[in-house]
């Protein structure tokens, strides 16, 4: 049999059907869907980060008082450890300091936001050209005490009333007057921030010469990850141990993406068993079809069909279930990351990014039709070697 | 043309063998129409279907057009079936889903696969119709569009499809009114008279009177044979 002829005959049998292929080629639909779309907002998410990160600064080397995210750091760094750091070959702007969380009130209400303190000078040295830039106002300037600069989402999503340059948010109890607000960065993190100048935070929030993550920019024409591999060299000597990491912008990168990595192929994975469930669906349905046809097999049979020629037919035929399930899934699943993309925009979450590539969508078609070929082709096989006496003579 | 020797076929049935054939020698020569007659269960079915190259004998030889079938594995049966037997069945057997046309073409398709033009397949399957007297009007009707006489003329156009010596009918006339069966036998004359070698199996005497000759099968066994006058 041609191969055409096979594929007419497929389409034709898959059209007879037309209530059962539909019903089996949703098991398909919504597998595909939720794998296409959990896929691409997981990949866009990942590239969304490291595009952030790359352009946060690629000069840049994070140091952080912890082997690994998500561990309580096991000391704090002092101003000991800062001179250790700022000592070391090809190290230009060094910026230490403090981030962690805290509640702010503006207006009678009360909103969870990240503060971040440091030397303003320095903090402005360091991420001088790194998307950092004022909206409105001005920045901290060393000698500024009860002064603020707000992230965009402070400002403007956050708290009923927006707040202006020139208001006053409180901390503690203590007044802070704003003096700027930053442009939006695209994260909720970064936008829902508050921005002190050292001195005060410290005395706020108790920390007397403590620090938690030093930041420095590497001199032009150096090695960044030479110096990287100096200062983790230099802080081991003085530091007595390795409990600190030291990331290049790189690897803070494939850092976060590796973790998101993990996410994604777990969620994938619980979206692939119901892509699973729909391949036993289309398993199902060839075997009750074979049934159904087994005087056709028969008869092609008795007019000189081989057995590859019915096993042709069927696999061709359940192939193609997994095909139109996939395409309409995939479509499916297209629509439903771009939605989530633009919910999430406008909700703020400049971070969630659909990611839609040519090799997803291939991949993802050719992936269904094999689904489909593989779960048709033992229900085929059995329904192939029929013996078509029995076939015929079964009525 | 066709030729069983010593033949015997056994079933098993739990601890029990039943002997659906036993010791058969039968000789049809080409050009000849043979009637194979017999109540239910005396063999006449796996007789037909041992001829038809659909089963294999326990025993015996079965020759046909001088190939010895015995030793031929599933697809070399599958092109005796192909080349040398053209069906036709009670129940017509049509595919479903495909016109009259298109069923006649299927044999057309498993033979020449790509080697014939789709036009050089259409010609084939349209003369084959026209040879089995359907009305062209009618060519692209699904079966169940057409009545049982119309169908088993096309089921005889698609046995003819790839011009085959032999034409096996299983109970041909089964399943249509004694009128339209006797137009049906009177179409298989004609064919068995432009050459092809015919073999009917029938419980009907009726049917059974346009052979050349009656083989009458009783508990797996020829009972005897009757040589029809005529020519």
């Amino acid at each position: 049999m041609k191969i055409d002829d096979t594929i007419t005959f497929a389409f034709k049998n898959i059209k007879q059907k037309k209530t059962q292929s539909l019903l089996t080629i949703v098991g398909i639909v919504i597998g595909v869907l939720a794998m296409v779309s959990l896929i691409s907002l997981g990949y866009g998410v990942q590239n969304y980060i490291h595009e952030e990160m790359m352009k946060m600064g690629s000069n840049k080397i994070t140091i952080l008082p912890m082997k690994q995210f998500g561990v309580p750091p096991s000391h704090l760094f002092t101003k000991k450890d800062v001179k250790v750091v700022e000592r070391v070959k090809g190290v230009d702007a060094i910026m230490y300091g403090w981030f962690g969380s805290c509640e702010i009130e503006y207006n009678g209400e009360k909103k969870l936001v990240s503060y971040f303190y440091a030397t303003p000078s320095k903090l402005r040295e360091v991420y001088k050209d790194s998307g950092y830039d004022i909206e409105k106002g001005r920045w901290l300037e060393d000698n500024d005490k009860y002064a603020c600069v707000i992230g965009y989402g402070t400002a403007h999503n956050l708290f009923d009333r927006e707040i202006k340059v020139g208001d006053v948010v409180k901390i503690k109890d203590k007044k802070f007057r704003v003096v700027g607000i930053l442009k939006e960065v695209g994260n909720q993190q970064d936008d829902n921030s508050i921005i002190l100048n050292i001195d005060i935070g410290e005395k706020l929030f108790g920390n007397k010469d403590k620090y938690n993550i030093i930041v420095v920019t590497v001199k032009e024409g150096e090695d960044i990850d030479k110096v990287a591999e100096d200062i983790k060299e230099a802080l081991k000597k003085s530091l007595g141990d390795e409990d600190f990491s030291v990331l290049t912008a790189e690897q803070l990168a494939e850092r976060i993406s590796s973790i998101l990595g993990v996410i994604t192929i777990f969620v994938v994975g619980v979206a692939a068993i119901s892509l699973l469930v729909g391949a036993i669906g289309i398993s199902n349905t060839m075997h009750m079809s074979i049934l159904e046809r087994r005087r056709d097999i028969g008869i092609l049979k008795a007019l000189g069909a081989e057995t590859t020629d019915i096993l042709a037919i069927f696999v061709i035929e359940s192939g193609f279930l997994g095909l139109f399930g996939g395409i309409i899934g995939l479509v499916l699943g297209i629509v439903m990351a771009k939605g989530v993309e633009i919910l999430a925009h406008k909700m703020g979450y400049l971070m969630v990014n659909a990611w839609i590539s040519w090799e997803l969508i291939v991949g993802i078609l050719i992936f269904s039709f094999l689904v489909g070929v593989i779960s048709g082709y033992f229900p085929a096989r059995s329904g192939a070697k029929l013996n078509p006496i029995e076939t015929l003579r079964g009525e | 043309m066709i030729k069983l020797k010593n033949v015997t076929k056994t079933y098993k049935m739990g601890e029990e063998i039943i002997y659906a054939l036993k010791n058969i020698n039968l000789n049809i020569k080409e050009g000849e129409f043979v009637s194979i007659m017999g109540p239910s269960g005396s063999g006449k079915s796996t007789m037909l279907n041992i001829i038809g190259c659909l089963d294999k004998p326990t025993e015996g030889e079965v020759y046909i057009d001088n190939i010895k079938t015995n030793d031929l594995d599933d697809d070399g049966l599958t092109k005796i079936r192909r080349d040398k037997i053209g069906f036709v069945f009670q129940q017509f057997n049509l595919i479903p889903i495909l016109t009259a046309l298109e069923n006649v073409e299927l044999p057309l398709i498993f033979k020449y696969r790509n080697s014939m033009s789709e036009e050089e397949r259409r010609k084939r399957a349209l003369k084959c119709l026209k040879m089995a007297e359907l009305e062209e009007k009618f060519a692209n009707h699904k079966p169940n569009q057409l009545s049982g006489g119309q169908q088993q003329r096309v089921a005889i156009a698609r046995a003819l499809a790839n011009n085959p010596p032999i034409i096996l009918a299983d109970e041909p006339t089964g399943a249509l009114d004694s009128k339209t069966g006797e137009k049906i036998m009177q179409l298989l004359k004609k064919l068995n008279e432009e050459g092809k070698t015919v073999v009917v199996v029938t419980h009907d005497i009726n049917v059974a009177r346009f052979g050349d000759r009656i083989v009458y099968l009783k508990d797996g066994e020829i009972e005897r044979e009757e040589k029809l006058g005529g020519d």
